[in-house]
């Protein structure tokens, strides 16, 4: 999955410099030292069929969660809202109808992360979707580099001894494994902030992150 | 909309800003996440704002000296505590901030806090409040004493002399030589482990009136029963003290040796506010006259008190010590001299425990020698109460004074009756021994009290049937909390006393009765018994800490009723929820739910229903 993506980013940039896009910063190396911890609610875990319900991201800069620093949006409804996902992020039709048509709240999202790296967990899942919705509009994935903290506690786990099989890769065991309070779960910011606390506590366990 | 941040906006004083405000706090916070033994904020730092921990521990430390990295720890905060306001206000830490465990916290920058602490009264009234405590124990490094940092002080070498010890085998003309050589007006003598204190006048009175011959040595006309204090204790206890008996000098011991000696001037100099001059006052007057002009000053003293925030605690304390003289010099002035030594008077109830802090009512009585023949008993007694409640001191209305016979009584039958009471163990038994049990001798004879007091204290030992049911009636008075925790509200209000004081005086009351602890003040009560071990340090500070909020908000109300001119006899209990802040609010529920806990530790202890 993420070779693929390698590969296909490689294809991007030379799409990019061709066609002298807007976009080109985006692709440019980062050199600072935050990051960009996100994550999307969904109608579905099904990535062909997933549509996003809300996006929340968050900026990290060394121990520190920039809370201050961040972007909540709420998109506007698709035709069908599924009653399963209503019950796990609470978001039902209404709530959404105020909400920000796909194509901006893309925008807004690229132009906050630049090209910062991301943090997420599970994060492969929240790029494929939303590489779905990124390529039909502007004939890119997702440009950044990424971390998945659900690898670092695997990592992190293994180096401690454990065996693979006996790890709980769960959102909420992790959090619970790190003692890492869980933030408003369900809810796109809730989650990327509390995803941003885990990695800031797995960052400083050695030898994880250079 | 951003309830996806779990900052918890229920604690004090986040609670206290509205939704606008709250927006503004939320948007502008940012988490920091800090392993254990970071230090987050270090002295002289500008730091970024106040955090706000939202998981962890973080203890505040002083570091004087450089070579001494870990000084002394003045706070440990946990989870939804906040720290560094002062520091952040002030603009640099005044002290480290070091993460005793992995710790994640919220920081609100500065900038914002002033924005809010701006915007919203209440919510700087908050870190005023607070942070007014902290300013003054600052402030007491300065020397620049006021009156509350007065009532904080503790006795240490800048406060008292060193005492001037006299040679061994010291005559008269020498101890005179060299109280002179060393401008004393006072000296201590060693008599194998005792010091003993001779001061000017007992040269004098030694020389001129007993005619003892000069080379006579000095051991002989020491005084050796010196009141002490200990070295740490607060000045103002020493002042308590001079007050309570009458002289001018405590000595001051460590551990049992010799530190210094604490001079009434000395401390008079410290002592700006008038509350000494009220005692002087007391203490000078020779007729009932006097005594009544010094006791009008009592009310503006309360006032005054109350005023520069001055701890509750220290507040009864200090009234207690001057009623008790006022009191006392009314009786020997009331009593003929004769008959002094033969009777006792003494205080019950919360005048007894020393708890009065507006004057409620005179609960006395009085303690006879056995075969006592004093005809005119009566009529002195309804004089002396007569005279306190021209004094202002109003009538008990359970008639517990020493005008009603019922409470005048010879040693034998006092401690009879008392017998039949616990065998009884009715209501009316159970509220009279609840009277005496508090009772404190004031004036007369002491001895004659401490013997009623003692045969009382074993009795009780053998009775733990009895215990129980007296145990019983600290339940008696419903506490108005909910089932949620949160106060339940009345129209007639909120009585403080029922519902709170009185819960945590009796369930003390009984659990001292049973240690036999001697003391009657609810707070010396409460630290014997943890010192016993008998309550659980952290269940007895937070009582105590409870009972002075409650007495605190009770004497609110009652100046409050006084200046709408209540007569003392209308001053009632029920506070009106609506009158209180939320900060104060806050306070008493969480006063009511520590009485709760305690009422719990009560029934478990007691195994009461």
């Amino acid at each position: 999955m993420m070779i693929k993506r390698r590969l296909r980013r490689v294809k991007d940039v030379w799409k990019v410099r061709q066609l002298k896009s807007g976009w080109a910063h985006l692709f440019q190396h980062y050199y600072g030292k935050e990051l960009v911890s996100l994550d999307i609610e969904t109608t579905s875990l099904d990535v062909s069929k997933a549509q996003i319900l809300s996006i929340g991201a968050v900026v990290i800069k060394g121990n520190r969660v920039l809370s201050s620093e961040k972007l909540s949006l709420t998109l506007s409804p698709p035709k069908d809202l599924p009653k399963d996902s209503v019950k796990i992020h609470k978001l039902r039709r209404i709530d959404l109808n105020e909400g920000l048509p796909v194509a901006e709240a893309i925008e807004q999202l690229l132009k906050f992360i630049g090209n910062r790296p991301i943090v997420g967990y599970n994060i492969a899942y929240d790029l494929a979707v939303l590489d779905r919705y990124v390529r039909p509009l502007f004939d890119f994935g997702m440009p950044n580099r990424c971390v998945d903290v659900m690898d670092l506690y695997r990592k992190k786990k293994q180096l401690s001894g454990s065996v693979d099989c006996q790890i709980n890769l769960s959102f909420e065991a992790i959090a619970k494994g790190l003692d890492v309070p869980v933030l408003g779960r369900h809810t796109a910011l809730g989650d990327a902030i509390t995803t941003a606390i885990i990695f800031v506590r797995l960052k400083s366990s050695v030898g994880l992150v250079k | 909309m951003h309830s996806s941040n779990a900052f918890n906006a229920d604690v004090l004083p986040f609670n206290l800003l509205d939704e606008d405000e709250y927006s503004l706090l939320q948007d502008s916070l940012d988490i920091a996440y800090y392993q254990a033994s970071e230090v987050i904020i270090s002295t002289g730092d500008v730091p970024e704002g106040l955090y706000i921990i939202l998981k962890g521990c973080v203890s505040e430390l002083d570091v004087k000296n450089a070579d001494q990295r870990r000084g002394h720890t003045f706070v440990h905060y946990t989870n939804d505590d906040y720290f560094g306001a002062w520091s952040a206000l002030r603009g640099s830490a005044i002290h480290d901030f070091i993460a005793d465990e992995e710790t994640i916290c919220y920081i609100l920058p500065t900038k914002i806090l002033l924005d809010l602490i701006y915007r919203n009264p209440h919510f700087g009234d908050f870190f005023n409040k607070n942070l007014s405590l902290k300013n003054e124990l600052l402030e007491q490094k300065n020397d620049s004493l006021n009156m509350t940092e007065f009532m904080l002080a503790r006795i240490d070498s800048s406060c008292m002399r060193a005492a001037s010890l006299l040679p061994h085998g010291s005559s008269l003309e020498d101890a005179t030589r060299f109280m002179n050589e060393q401008q004393v007006d006072c000296a201590l003598v060693q008599r194998g482990k005792r010091y003993g204190m001779v001061t000017g006048t007992d040269l004098l009175n030694a020389i001129v009136l007993d005619k003892l011959p000069v080379t006579t040595d000095v051991q002989a006309i020491a005084n050796y029963r010196l009141i002490t204090v200990e070295s740490g204790d607060y000045l103002f206890n020493a002042l308590i003290l001079m007050t309570l008996h009458q002289i001018d000098r405590v000595v001051v011991m460590q551990s049992s040796e010799l530190h210094g000696i604490i001079d009434l001037a000395d401390t008079l100099s410290y002592f700006s506010s008038h509350s000494h001059v009220v005692g002087l006052r007391i203490e000078r007057a020779t007729s009932i006259d006097e005594l009544k002009a010094a006791a009008g000053d009592m009310g503006n003293l309360i006032r005054s008190l109350y005023a520069q925030g001055v701890k509750v605690r220290f507040a009864m304390d200090l009234l207690a010590a001057l009623n008790k003289r006022l009191m006392s010099k009314l009786f020997n002035l009331v009593v003929p001299e004769s008959v002094l030594p033969h009777v006792c008077l003494v205080m019950m109830g919360s005048e007894g425990r020393g708890e009065q802090i507006v004057r409620i009512d005179q609960d006395n009585g009085l303690i006879m020698r056995d075969s006592l023949d004093w005809p005119e008993c009566q009529k002195t007694m309804e004089y002396y109460t007569q005279t306190l409640v021209d004094l202002g001191y109003p009538r008990c209305p359970g008639q517990v004074m020493v005008n009603n016979p019922f409470w005048v009584q010879p040693l034998s039958e006092w401690t009879q009756r008392m017998r039949d009471w616990v065998a009884k163990a009715d209501n009316d038994s159970l509220l009279n021994l609840s009277i005496s049990i508090d009772a404190h001798a004031v004036a007369g004879n002491k001895a004659l009290f401490k013997t009623s007091r003692n045969w009382l204290l074993r009795e009780l030992q053998q009775q733990q049937r009895f215990l129980t049911s007296f145990a019983e009636v600290a339940l008696v008075f419903e506490t108005p909390l909910n089932f949620m925790g949160g106060i339940r509200d009345r129209a007639a209000g909120i009585d403080v006393k029922k519902g709170g004081i009185f819960p945590i005086v009796h369930g003390v009351r009984v659990l001292a009765m049973q240690y036999q602890v001697a003391e009657t003040n609810t707070y010396k009560r409460i630290e014997s018994l943890i010192k016993l071990g008998v309550l659980p340090p952290r269940l007895g500070s937070e009582l105590m800490e409870s009972f002075s909020i409650l007495q605190w908000i009770r004497l609110a109300h009652h100046l409050q009723q006084q200046e709408q001119d209540c007569t003392p006899e209308e001053l009632n209990n029920h506070i009106n929820l609506e009158s209180l802040d939320r900060l104060e609010k806050d306070l008493l529920r969480q006063s009511l739910q520590v009485v709760k806990d305690f009422k719990k530790h009560l029934s478990l202890r007691y195994r009461l229903g």
